[in-house]
């Protein structure tokens, strides 16, 4: 039986063993692999590229799905109650498990989720140099400005992110950068992937992680007690998240972002991303797309 | 002489028994009070930590008393297995191992009662299956107390007690 290498590996034995049959790849496959889904009734299947490819013989169940969760979580659910409201799941290894079922709601607010009926497994990818050509564009006199990366989901934003990280903390001779104090809000622990303490994943040698609560709360501690020189944060979707970046500004600390948009039009239509290119914050703007399986990074002024 | 030896052996026998029989009180309350004791551990590493149950079951084994310590430490030795078997079973296994523990049918399905609720729902969900389990085994460990002072003396006592009588009875 063959899994390919890796990371998909690694996503495979998030699966009861009696699961892991139905998900076999060749080694071609896998290492392209984006995501192993489930859900109840239908069989497994693996996110490849852009199609997905039915890989199991048999149908899932909830009970199926219920197991990863209870691997994901080392058999503690309860320890990852706040991210399960949130509909996920995040593994050792950074891997982060979305789920769906039945919302438990208390009081209008969800308590949770039982009867668990589709999990889909992202595989995180580490691209060490992925940043390479960006930051040439984005480095001007061995300074580097404030960008935002957009893309629409699974184009590549956090393995981008995670890589600019690791260059602006360790710096680049080439570039003329020196290293910078990085502080990252990693709310999802899918960036540092952390496990024991020690992040799984080259984030870079001067970078802080404060993981596993809101960017928004992450970003106001880290810059009250890590005085960094630039603040990482993935996906921006909260209004909250908006007024962390304002504070980031005033205190004159960079910032690196993500947010989800297919290009500057789309992200300019958005009210809340309107707002952030007015302000000036972001200097430059990194578009993802795919083509041919490949990622494209392009990088445009924000226009102030 | 062989007669006096035989009787000494058929006494001795019985009286071990008998002094068995005493034992398996004595060690089925030290048993749950080990217990008892390892719940709050574990309580507080649950809902006040919010450690993974695997940490629980090692810290629990570092700091509970014997026998229930070797017990946990059993559990956190196999939890490598828990895509093979889920938490629960690792959890049965470690209760068929026995672990130097004396268990009665009525807290043998306490703690199989608490291993299938563990992991699963929320902290205060956690806390009130850790709670109902020690208030049954605090229960349970009261009427063996009771029962092991009442019995003792007479368990031992029959044990010699049915020794002699056989005697009697085949010489």
């Amino acid at each position: 039986m063959s899994y390919g290498t890796g990371n998909y590996d690694l996503a495979v034995k998030l699966l009861p063993e009696y699961l892991r049959c139905e998900v076999q790849l060749d080694m071609r496959l896998s290492a392209k692999a984006e995501e192993i889904r489930l859900r109840a009734g239908r069989k497994a299947s693996v996110l490849v590229g852009e199609s997905e490819v039915v890989t199991g013989s048999r149908c899932i169940d909830s009970a199926d799905i219920e197991r990863v969760a209870e691997i994901a979580t080392e058999a503690s659910v309860y320890s990852a109650r706040e991210s399960m409201k949130a509909g996920y799941i995040t593994a050792k290894g950074g891997y982060r498990i979305g789920i769906c079922g039945s919302a438990v709601v208390k009081n209008g607010e969800i308590e949770g989720f039982r009867e668990l009926s589709s999990a889909a497994i992202r595989i995180p990818n580490e691209v060490i140099g992925a940043a390479g050509s960006v930051m040439r564009e984005l480095t001007k006199n061995g300074r580097f400005e404030s960008a935002l990366i957009v893309s629409p989901p699974g184009a590549g934003k956090t393995t981008l992110l995670r890589d600019m990280v690791r260059v602006l903390s360790d710096g680049d001779d080439k570039l003329g950068l020196r290293g910078m104090r990085v502080a990252l809000a990693d709310e999802r622990g899918e960036i540092a992937c952390i496990y024991n303490g020690v992040p799984q994943r080259d984030i870079g040698a001067r970078t802080d992680v404060l993981e596993g609560c809101s960017k928004a709360q992450a970003v106001m501690m880290l810059l009250r007690s890590m005085n960094p020189q630039l603040v990482a944060l993935d996906e921006i979707t909260a209004p909250e998240d908006i007024c962390a970046i304002k504070s980031c500004a005033n205190c004159g600390v960079k910032i690196l972002a993500t947010a989800h948009a297919e290009d500057m039009n789309d992200l300019a239509s958005r009210p809340m991303y309107a707002e952030l290119l007015e302000s000036g914050f972001f200097k430059n703007a990194v578009f993802i797309t795919k083509r041919n399986g490949r990622r494209i990074y392009t990088v445009e002024k924000t226009g102030r | 002489m062989i007669k006096i030896v035989g009787a000494l052996l058929i006494i001795c026998g019985t009286a071990a028994w008998g002094m068995s029989s005493v034992a398996r009180m004595k060690n089925r309350v030290i048993t749950l009070r080990s217990l008892i004791t390892s719940l709050d551990i574990m309580r507080d590493e649950i809902c006040v930590n919010l450690t993974p149950l695997p940490k629980v079951m090692e810290l629990t084994g570092k700091a509970a008393p014997k026998p229930a310590g070797k017990f946990f430490r059993n559990v956190a030795s196999k939890t490598d297995d828990i895509p093979q078997q889920g938490f629960f079973g690792i959890w049965m296994q470690a209760l068929d191992d026995g672990c130097g523990m004396t268990l009665e049918e009525d807290e043998r399905d306490v703690l199989i009662r608490l291993g299938s609720g563990l992991g699963k729902y929320d902290c205060d969900s956690q806390g009130r299956v850790i709670m109902t389990a020690k208030k049954s085994l605090e229960r349970i460990e009261e009427r063996a107390e009771k029962d092991k002072n009442a019995n003792s003396k007479l368990h031992a006592f029959l044990g010699i007690a049915a020794g002699m009588m056989a005697v009697v009875v085949l010489i």
